[in-house]
């Protein structure tokens, strides 16, 4: 049996025992490394039964196969899962799937603010105009012409 | 002390002013080696793992000395506290992953990134001072 079937095999056990649990699988050709990724973050770092399920399969899986390598992570991990090859109870991580939905837009606006595709329409504000309202309580004087150049300079 | 242990002091000490000279990859490096070095100063002087017989272990398997060593704290990490073990068998691979893109890729590793560095490796080392004493 290979690595990848020993894994196909028991997480799909773990998938079945603990439904509410998204489980997914890839392999990290950065650090030679099988991943499996439990989600949501929640399951993963409190919910002892699931450690008492997963910790002794990766034991298990690190005394089978003395060659390979494996870590069990959360979305809070810096190690990336970059394409999942087999995952189970893909529906089941509804507390993510409902943050996603109510903060996709939020996220959206965000990111535009942040990093603008476009160059903003530029805004001129007639300073002048507002000046020459409050020109008799303020007693400012301005010249047509200067306020002419003033507009461009800005 | 140990010269293992001695070799990881002066690897963290290194990596903490390399962060300051801007050297972002180096501290990286520093970082990952200080925790590696401590892994097997914890191997054969807490675990009594004989140093010969490991390197023939790593000989004759297809492991690297890294992979070999953390394999065999993780276990012994396992057998003394479950919750440890999560958190370093999910922490040792990232701090791996962060020191082969440092050193080998074409990515550029931010100040962030080799603080970051230093951080998970002392974390590391803390955790196994907790458990070998």
């Amino acid at each position: 049996m290979t690595p990848v079937e020993f894994l196909k095999n028991e997480l799909n056990t773990l998938a079945t025992s603990f439904p509410n649990v998204h489980i997914k699988y890839g392999y990290n050709n950065v650090i030679d490394t099988h991943i499996v990724e439990l989600l949501p973050l929640i399951e993963y770092s409190s919910n002892q039964d699931l450690d008492k399920a997963w910790v002794p399969l990766s034991i298990n899986f690190m005394e089978k196969f003395k060659n390979e390598e494996i870590a069990f992570i959360s979305s809070d991990s810096s190690l990336s899962l970059k394409h999942v090859i087999f995952e189970f109870n893909p529906k089941a991580c509804t507390e993510e799937n409902v943050l996603t939905e109510l903060y996709q837009e939020l996220a959206k606006n965000e990111l535009e603010y942040s990093f603008p595709t476009q160059i903003p329409q530029l805004v001129v504000f007639d300073t002048f105009a507002s000046l020459k309202k409050s020109k008799k309580t303020d007693q400012v004087e301005i010249e047509e012409n200067e306020c002419t150049s003033y507009s461009i300079a800005a | 002390m140990s010269e293992l242990l001695e070799k990881s002091r002066q690897s963290l000490l290194s990596a903490k002013s390399l962060v300051k000279e801007t050297y972002y990859s180096s501290t990286v490096n520093r970082s990952y080696y200080a925790c590696f070095q401590f892994i097997l100063h914890i191997l054969f002087t807490k675990i009594k793992k004989d140093p010969t017989e490991f390197y023939n272990e790593v000989q004759n398997g297809k492991n690297g000395t890294h992979t070999w060593a953390s394999k065999l704290i993780s276990y012994e990490l396992a057998k003394k506290d479950m919750i440890d073990y999560k958190w370093f068998q999910g922490h040792v691979p990232a701090l791996k992953e962060r020191r082969v893109n440092a050193d080998y890729y074409q990515s550029v590793i931010s100040q962030e990134e080799g603080y970051k560095a230093i951080s998970e490796a002392e974390n590391i080392i803390n955790l196994l001072v907790k458990n070998f004493k």
